[in-house]
């Protein structure tokens, strides 16, 4: 599943949040949008989802124009950094809840149901917890639950909103590579935002450099990061400089 | 610091911020005197209600109809108001329209407006004529009546608690978290679907509290109800009605036996509303999960 | 070709009942508010002027009338701010200082609400009238002072009547506010006092003033409890909602309309300078998430 974004502008009145941004995703690769808070790649994550709409430009996934698509039927995964979960649902209830409000005609049976929610807690590494609720699970649990919820109704593409932010750092390593092992053996399309510069190096094949609703650069993670170790705006020539004054004597 | 004031510390903390005990003796004896005073004097006088008197009471068929109606009628304009609230709250805090604000205040007139007055006005707008019959006329042509009869008492009662239910959801639609709601868009929700499986339990305990508070005070409801009722015994008669007659006659220990049985229901009520409510409403605490 | 036009018509549907939807339900909250609670307003105002300003003014401007004014407002100077004060003093013990058994206080504060003015108005009685249990008290020590069927009365039963209502506009926002900011005052040495005064008050300014208003509105139109005790004692224990009430009992229709017109007005005031204060508390209602389904198709994304 491919996907391109064609010239996407948005503005809030006079706030111009996004300006002719364009960039393609290939079937099957983790594209990191990466920057600074405000940039706007939230907004261009909820863009394709559907959850807003573009002021500009369009979307397309496979080649089809998701214009007139409306968001509930994309088919697009969503995972929230504050993990959006129901908080009256178990977690399988959690889980199955895509499965379940599909129309009649298209709803897998009850055991369908159950096996993939079983599948998706055995992948999650959440098997004993199925019964619980929301509030009874720690930070990393939630998170997890909010992915394998995303992962069943098969989505065409994932997209995550800074989705480890919210956790400790060993929780976020971990899932990291939980997240990282799943995109492979599921060759699922993935688009990750997050302002984690050591994120977009380990997850990514590409990363997407924006800032202030543009983007900058465009490129492998290592490449371009490891040049980039210090903000953008941060003039090398100062660099420089201090530099030769520290080996001058 | 001695050892016993490092004792007490560790058994008791003490309150971050000053001035706990005068607050709350203030408070505490105010609300003694001013609200629990009276409450212990009924309970008390109730308490010397002779036994022959709370038999003649709840045998009169009188007064069986009187609470009948009045439960009865309480218990519809309760649903009604529950429904209508949440039409009015779900509106008012999510879609933005022209009016909006308007509407919220609105909502405030049974609040403010004496319920004599809005009694007054009832009759005359639901009255079969009269100049003032603007709804009331109508209504008789296609053969319903209003005015004096039970139907007239539940209009009078869903004015009053309108406001109860709406402002005791808004909040809780406002808090409703929205990547919850967006979740469920990408996870494929149509609106309806979202609405009774997210907004609904969601909004159950507050709905629940409403309710109940709507109620107890559709029960208790005297200004407003008593000029459309036309107060007709076992027909549109009211309880608080039969409490205010027995006291004009006198009879005290008629009206006390009454009265208790009325309190008693105001009690459980805020059982109810303080206790079951909060702890349904705790499951639902706001805040990031 | 057909099969195209044919699917873009569906999402126009789909579209379009997303908006019809809406746009009904908001149709028929209107017509709900204005059927249930405005007409009755507007029957008020046409009685009362249905035989001309003159007769109007007459009506209003009766000795009677005048009294009853008198008496509700010397009610509200001082059934207000005692209750403002406890509510104040509640709202610092519940939810600042957390103390225990909080919602034992709550549930007294709560009481008067779902008490009916009747079984108020019985209670009182029972307690200050003459055959009550004070009444008895101070006789045993030769003092006499009516307090049923005298202005006493009025003030006490506007007194319970009224407890809650500033309470509760104030406390939900203070619960939510927390005590970090007091917490924090006092780190920097502010004293209790002064705490309440400068980080406290200030923050509950709006709720405040609309809990003093609805309560000040309430205790304007209390009648049913005020109407059992206090004797109907023209010109000296009528409230405006009582002589509301003798008008019209003496068939005096326009007039009782007209003395009705006045509470009306000062509700209405009550209400339109409350909202202009709420208008900086209600926030903007949650966008983009809900309307998703008629909106995805409004940009092109």
């Amino acid at each position: 599943m491919t996907l391109t974004a064609h010239n996407i502008s948005k503005h809030y009145g006079d706030q111009q949040v996004l300006n002719n941004v364009s960039f393609h995703v290939q079937d099957g690769e983790l594209l990191t949008l990466l920057g600074p808070s405000g940039c706007g790649k939230s907004t261009m994550l909820r863009i394709i989802a559907g959850l807003e709409p573009a002021s500009g430009g369009h979307i397309s996934l496979n080649g089809e124009d998701l214009s007139q698509v409306p968001a509930a039927k994309r088919q697009i995964g969503f995972v929230f950094q504050n993990y959006a979960l129901f908080r009256h649902m178990s977690v399988a209830d959690n889980i199955a809840f895509g499965l379940t409000v599909q129309p009649r005609s298209r709803r897998p049976s009850r055991a369908e149901i159950a096996a993939t929610v079983a599948q998706l807690l055995d992948t999650m590494h959440l098997s004993d917890h199925g019964h619980r609720f929301p509030d009874q699970l720690s930070g990393g649990q939630k998170q997890r639950v909010a992915v394998a919820r995303a992962l069943a109704i098969k989505p065409k593409l994932l997209l995550l909103d800074e989705p480890f932010s919210a956790l400790d750092t060993a929780v976020r390593l971990d899932l990291r590579q939980r997240l990282k092992s799943i995109q492979r053996d599921l060759g699922i399309t993935c688009v990750l935002v997050t302002h984690d510069h050591d994120e977009a190096k380990e997850l990514s094949e590409r990363v997407v450099i924006m800032k202030a609703g543009q983007i900058e650069e465009v490129g492998k993670p290592h490449e371009i990061l490891n040049r980039r170790i210090l903000p953008p705006n941060f003039k090398r020539r100062a660099v420089h400089a201090s530099l030769s004054t520290h080996y001058s004597v | 610091m001695t050892s016993i004031a490092i004792k007490s510390e560790a058994k008791r903390q003490a309150p971050a911020l000053p001035g706990q005990v005068p607050t709350t003796l203030g408070a505490t004896l105010y609300l003694g005197l001013v609200v629990l005073l009276p409450v212990v004097a009924l309970v008390t006088a109730a308490h010397g209600v002779a036994a022959n008197v709370w038999v003649k009471v709840l045998t009169s068929s009188r007064i069986v109809a009187a609470i009948r109606v009045s439960v009865s009628t309480s218990l519809v304009a309760a649903a009604i108001t529950t429904v209508l609230g949440l039409l009015l709250a779900w509106v008012i805090e999510r879609y933005s329209f022209t009016g909006r604000r308007v509407l919220d205040a609105l909502l405030d007139i049974p609040l403010a407006l004496p319920t004599a007055v809005a009694g007054l006005a009832l009759a005359a707008l639901y009255a079969e004529g009269g100049p003032h019959a603007w709804l009331g006329r109508p209504l008789a042509a296609c053969g319903i009546q209003v005015a004096y009869t039970p139907l007239g008492i539940i209009v009078a009662q869903v004015f009053v608690t309108l406001p109860l239910q709406a402002r005791i959801l808004q909040p809780v639609l406002r808090q409703f978290e929205p990547s919850v709601e967006a979740a469920a868009v990408t996870l494929g929700a149509a609106p309806w679907q979202r609405f009774w499986r997210l907004f609904i339990p969601h909004l159950t305990p507050a709905l629940v509290a409403g309710f109940t508070q709507a109620f107890a005070r559709a029960l208790g409801e005297y200004g407003a109800v008593i000029f459309i009722a036309g107060n007709l015994p076992s027909y549109s008669e009211i309880m608080p009605l039969m409490i205010a007659t027995k006291l004009e006659q006198f009879d005290y220990a008629g009206a006390t036996a009454l009265a208790l049985i009325m309190l008693a229901v105001s009690l459980a009520t805020l059982f109810i509303l303080n206790f079951y409510a909060r702890k349904l409403g705790s499951r639902y605490k706001g805040g990031l999960q | 070709m057909a099969a195209q036009i044919f699917i873009a018509d569906r999402r126009a549907q789909a579209r379009h009942s997303g908006q019809l939807l809406r746009r009904s339900l908001i149709g028929l909250a209107a017509v709900t508010v204005g059927v249930t609670l405005l007409l009755p307003v507007l029957v008020i105002f046409n009685a009362a002027l249905s035989h001309g300003l003159g007769v109007y003014l007459t009506s209003i401007f009766a000795a009677e009338t005048w009294q009853a004014i008198k008496l509700t407002l010397f009610t509200i100077a001082l059934v207000v701010p005692l209750n403002t004060a406890c509510a104040l003093a509640l709202a610092w013990a519940v939810s600042k200082t957390r103390v225990k058994g909080s919602t034992w206080l709550l549930v007294v504060t709560d009481l008067p609400l779902t008490v009916s003015p009747v079984v108020t108005g019985l209670m009182l009685i029972l307690l200050y009238g003459q055959r009550g249990w004070l009444a008895t008290q101070l006789h045993a020590h030769g003092i006499d002072i009516a307090i049923v069927y005298a202005v006493p009365a009025v003030v006490l039963a506007t007194l319970f009547v009224t407890v809650p209502y500033v309470a509760r506009q104030i406390l939900p926002q203070l619960e939510d506010a927390g005590t970090e900011a007091e917490e924090a005052a006092a780190t920097l040495g502010a004293s209790g006092w002064s705490i309440f005064r400068r980080v406290t008050l200030p923050s509950i300014k709006l709720s405040l003033v609309q809990g003093v208003i609805l309560a000040a509105a309430r205790a304007a139109g209390e009648f049913g409890a005020v109407s059992m005790i206090s004797g109907h004692i023209r010109g000296l224990t009528t409230t405006l909602p009582q002589q509301v009430e003798i008008l019209y009992n003496e068939y005096g229709f326009t007039a009782a309309y007209s003395v009705a017109s006045i509470l009306t007005l000062f509700a209405v005031l009550s209400l339109g300078v409350k909202a202009y204060f709420t208008s900086s508390l209600i926030s903007a209602p949650v966008p983009q998430a809900i309307n998703v389904d008629d909106q995805s198709a409004k940009g092109r994304g």
